[in-house]
């Protein structure tokens, strides 16, 4: 199993516990009728789906992907590293600065949001670019 | 990997980068207070994450790893995990084009493209399961367990302590 792949799906786990923590919370909450920040729900959710399954989704097929050459098994590693990095950035950024931005807000504070953002997007499209050319097969 | 899957993959990354940029948009919104209109694009977001990536991620692996049927039967009623691909990516394509017919034809034509992807993404289920469920079953050659990783690459086998054999069973080595 390569080293990314090993990060990725670790950094899935991790996200898979802190959000089941997140989620549990919510849902003790409202178990017994007490409120929590609305903020917390797409925070709950961009850590599960983003965090946990789509981290899931990259790692796995990071390895078992045919490869794409042979002694070359993955075509841009650097970009690939740039992804999980990217992906992890942006997710943390979110998870700290929404709830933030929303209960407490500061001028600036937003832009975090926005870099947020634009580094998610990036991770999702710099591991499409990588995992491309690997996408491939023969027969029906 | 068949040319099915590869098809399902490709378009289910696809779809997971657009739809992280239909959500980057929304965060740009969140943080900035501009932009409000980018909130037309959260169905389309949640629909391409979960329906287009996620989904098609998982139909596109489960059609190339789950066991054949056989000698000759090879992955069984391959027109009908077609036609469930079509139907999903039509679905797909509609909701995804659902803010451009808010924004062009109203509300009413826009609702009405969630009733056709609905109704295509039901049917595309059906159709996926049809094809599958024969397949799902115990593995009949020694071996088979372990064709999971016989799909990886012929590198991987040898590199694994088990004997395996390509069998009639699940992918073959270097597919």
């Amino acid at each position: 199993m390569p080293l990314l792949t090993r990060c990725f799906l670790k950094t899935a786990i991790l996200y898979f516990v802190a959000s089941s923590c997140l989620g549990g919370y919510l849902l003790i909450a409202v178990g017994l009728q007490h409120t929590t920040p609305p903020v917390l729900q797409p925070v709950y959710w961009h850590m599960l789906l983003v965090g946990w399954l789509m981290q899931l989704i990259f790692g796995v097929a990071y390895w078992m992907f045919p490869p794409f050459a042979k002694g070359q098994p993955h075509r841009y590693p650097a970009l690939a590293w740039f992804a999980y990095a990217a992906l992890n950035v942006g997710l943390l950024l979110r998870v700290v600065v929404e709830p933030w931005h929303v209960m407490r807000p500061q001028p600036g504070l937003g832009w975090l949001l926005v870099c947020s953002a634009v580094l998610q997007v990036a991770a999702g499209w710099m591991f499409l670019i990588t995992i491309w050319t690997r996408i491939r097969g023969r027969g029906r | 990997m068949p040319r099915l899957s590869w098809f399902f993959l490709r378009g289910g990354f696809i779809c997971l980068a657009v739809g992280m940029l239909a959500g980057g948009l929304i965060l740009v919104q969140k943080g900035t207070g501009r932009f409000p209109f980018f909130w037309v694009l959260l169905p389309a977001h949640i629909y391409l994450v979960l329906v287009g990536g996620v989904t098609q991620c998982a139909l596109g692996v489960s059609y190339w790893i789950l066991p054949r049927l056989g000698p000759g039967k090879g992955r069984g009623n391959t027109a009908l995990a077609w036609s469930s691909y079509w139907a999903l990516k039509t679905a797909i394509l509609l909701v995804a084009l659902h803010p451009v017919v808010k924004i062009a034809l109203g509300a009413p034509a826009a609702g009405a493209t969630f009733v056709c992807g609905g109704v295509l993404q039901g049917l595309a289920a059906a159709g996926f399961a049809l094809h599958a469920w024969p397949r799902i079953r115990p593995s009949q050659t020694v071996g088979a367990d372990s064709t999971f990783s016989l799909s990886f690459s012929r590198r991987h086998v040898r590199a694994s302590q088990y004997v395996c054999e390509p069998s009639a069973d699940g992918p073959k080595a270097g597919e």
